[in-house]
């Protein structure tokens, strides 16, 4: 559910920005070292506070058994297989953008998509794992 | 001819007058997964059934069974 949240902030608040200072990543790298401080200080913020609000609601302790283990395999395959459609769809758009200029795409569009695709296989792999928490 | 695996772990428990909880933590799972087990949809593994037949006190073969 941490994860769920966290890349629907990330999508709301840092991918719009991202996109729009994404040729200064290439042009000049020291523009975008500001903005990755932030990214970073802000996940750090987030992941403790999060973990802070889940410390006190669970007091108990919380017990990893084998079922977790099971459930966290499952999640890394399915992971692992829906990282694959994206890396297909990022090579099959280049081949394709190549053989058309009109659709040419720079390093900084592959680089964005990548971010995109990391943001999106986390959120989808919470998404199952939350999924299967709750039916298996 | 396929076969269900299920159990008898609530009745047995019940019988414990052991809660779901009380049972997870003797046998050192959560109570998610005592709650999974009992609906038969997580099929626990042969250390965790194990577990809990010794500390139900049934045999396993009593405990889990084949369903046509």
């Amino acid at each position: 559910m941490v994860e769920i949240l966290y890349s629907i902030l990330f999508v709301i608040i840092y991918i719009p920005l991202i996109y729009k200072n994404r040729i200064a990543l290439l042009n000049d790298p020291s523009d975008f070292t500001g903005l990755i401080i932030e990214i970073i200080v802000a996940s750090i913020i987030y992941y403790t506070v999060s973990s802070i609000i889940i410390e006190s609601i669970c007091r108990k302790n919380i017990i990893n058994d084998e079922r977790d283990s099971l459930i966290k395999l499952k999640v890394y395959k399915w992971g692992y297989i829906i990282f694959e459609v994206f890396l297909i769809g990022l090579i099959s758009f280049t081949i394709w953008a190549n053989k058309k200029p009109a659709f040419s795409i720079g390093i900084e569009d592959l680089i964005f998509y990548i971010l995109v695709s990391v943001v999106m296989i986390t959120f989808i792999k919470s998404s199952i794992q939350l999924f299967l928490y709750r039916t298996s | 001819m396929s076969m269900m695996l299920k159990n008898r772990v609530r009745e047995f428990r019940q019988q414990k007058n052991l809660t779901q909880e009380e049972l997870g933590n003797k046998v050192g799972v959560s109570r998610q997964t005592i709650i999974s087990i009992e609906k038969y949809k997580y099929k626990p593994s042969l250390e965790l059934a194990m577990k809990i037949s010794l500390e139900i006190g049934e045999k396993i073969e009593t405990l889990f069974y084949f369903e046509e």
